[in-house]
């Protein structure tokens, strides 16, 4: 940057600490719309005891990929 | 049914298979009975139908005794009375316990259905039935073969909640392609001519796969960004609860008041039972045919080679989808993903506290679904300039 270009930046942005500090904010806020990993909500965990509930009522609960084998196509 | 009355409540497929074909009938009808019912209306996953199956007290002679097992000792019983007190939820000759026995969603029967196993197994009873090509039959695999034939290749007895066959319909496969045709817009992948004729119905979920698989495309945005630190993260919990509220809608709308239960009671009955078989490495149907293999799929492909007709070579994962999809789908006309907060719970993975819920289970569609679609819900969209 040229000492012109220092010159007029420094008139047309005084305060530096400003640009410092919003930067700084807008990065937290921005880490604020990645907030996982963190607890699901309460409607969510419901949602998973509903289905737990709902996995206990059917019948099954083995799964056939504990018994192994290929999916080789043929007659 | 049947493979609830093996993996929860403990009776074997062998029992079961030595068990008198009017007994099985009766179980089923019993277990339709003890249905969940609560004060949702009829066709709601909580209470899928008002109509009555035959009077339990037409039931309790015929379920009260236990059974001497084929080809054992006297002494051997089979404790009818203990399975049928499971199903009831109470003691034999009490008073009846909460209803709590479910089915599985129709999806669980389309899926099965689609490795053809129905007609591989009708080939097998045919070879049987008219000679000795495939084998000569142990006493065991004969009790089986009645049981098989009497329930599921000749019209159910009058009166029972599996009775769906008339003037009206005559054909039980043509009965399930049409329930399928209804609630999603799919037919048998069947080859050319094995394919059942069917009434097309007008109203239909036609754009039933065209939702399922959007949905399933947002929840793996949501799965492969859930724990995104930095960048952009474009989970659409919004979107997914809509287009869970819109299979709910569609699922309910051909579901009024009930419609549909009976044909998907059976149909998940008739499927689960040659399920169950295909499971027992150690049935004597499956010895008999010289199908042993490590795997339900392998087991039928053996069969399907001994009988002349093509299993699905995509069955594995016909067998592996079928159960956490009916488990989603009836999660979904719960109206429980309706709410964008209850959403993370379908792709957030092994939360800690609940353990369990729906994402091991959608992890399995993604993969199985995009198989046996040929398209890959995972992919990336590629939007049109």
């Amino acid at each position: 940057m040229t000492t012109e270009a220092q010159r007029v930046r420094k008139l047309s942005y005084p305060n530096d600490d400003a640009m410092r500090m919003l930067t700084d904010l807008l990065a937290q806020v921005q880490s604020g719309f990645h907030p996982y990993p963190r607890p699901l909500s309460p409607e969510a965990l419901e949602a998973v005891r509903k289905y737990n509930e709902l996995r206990r009522t059917l019948d099954h609960d083995r799964p056939l990929s504990a018994l192994g084998g290929s999916s080789a196509s043929r007659t | 049914m049947f493979r609830f009355f093996i993996n929860p409540l403990g009776m074997s497929l062998q029992d079961l298979s030595d068990l008198h074909p009017v007994i099985l009938e009766a179980l089923l009808e019993r277990s339709w009975n003890q249905q969940v019912n609560t004060t949702e209306l009829a066709g709601h996953p909580d209470n899928r139908s008002d109509v009555p199956g035959r009077p339990d007290h037409l039931l309790n002679p015929v379920l009260g005794s236990q059974v001497p097992r084929a080809l054992a000792p006297v002494t051997s019983l089979i404790d009818v009375p203990l399975l049928d007190r499971k199903i009831r939820g109470t003691e034999p000759n009490g008073p009846l316990g909460p209803s709590q026995v479910r089915w599985h969603h129709l999806i669980y029967a389309y899926m099965i259905e689609n490795t053809r196993l129905l007609e591989v197994f009708r080939r097998a009873l045919d070879g049987f039935l008219h000679g000795e090509r495939l084998s000569a039959l142990s006493s065991e695999s004969q009790r089986w073969l009645r049981t098989t034939e009497e329930l599921f290749f000749r019209d159910p007895p009058s009166f029972s909640i599996a009775t769906q066959t008339s003037y009206v319909r005559p054909s039980l496969a043509a009965t399930r392609a049409n329930a399928y045709q209804r609630l999603f817009g799919m037919t048998l992948n069947g080859t050319d001519g094995a394919k059942p004729n069917f009434i097309v119905a007008e109203h239909a979920n036609s754009d039933f796969v065209q939702v399922f698989d959007e949905l399933l495309h947002e929840i793996w945005e949501g799965r492969s960004n859930f724990a995104n630190a930095v960048g952009a993260r474009p989970t659409d919990d919004a979107k997914i609860a809509a287009l869970a509220e819109r299979l709910a809608d569609m699922l309910g709308s051909r579901r009024t008041n009930g419609s549909l239960s009976r044909e998907e009671f059976f149909a998940d009955a008739t499927l689960s039972w040659f399920h169950a078989v295909l499971e027992t490495d150690s049935h004597p149907i499956i010895v008999d045919l010289r199908a042993n293999a490590s795997s339900p799929e392998e087991r039928l492909f053996k069969i399907a080679q001994r009988v002349g007709y093509p299993a699905h070579g995509l069955s594995k994962s016909y067998f592996e989808i079928a159960e956490p999809l009916s488990r989603l789908l009836i999660a979904i006309e719960q109206k429980t993903y309706n709410n964008p907060a209850a959403v993370p719970a379908l792709y957030t993975p092994a939360p800690p506290a609940p353990p369990g819920g729906p994402a091991a289970d959608t992890d399995i569609i993604l993969t199985h679904w995009s198989i046996i679609r040929g398209r890959d819900a995972k992919a990336k969209r590629v939007a049109a300039a």
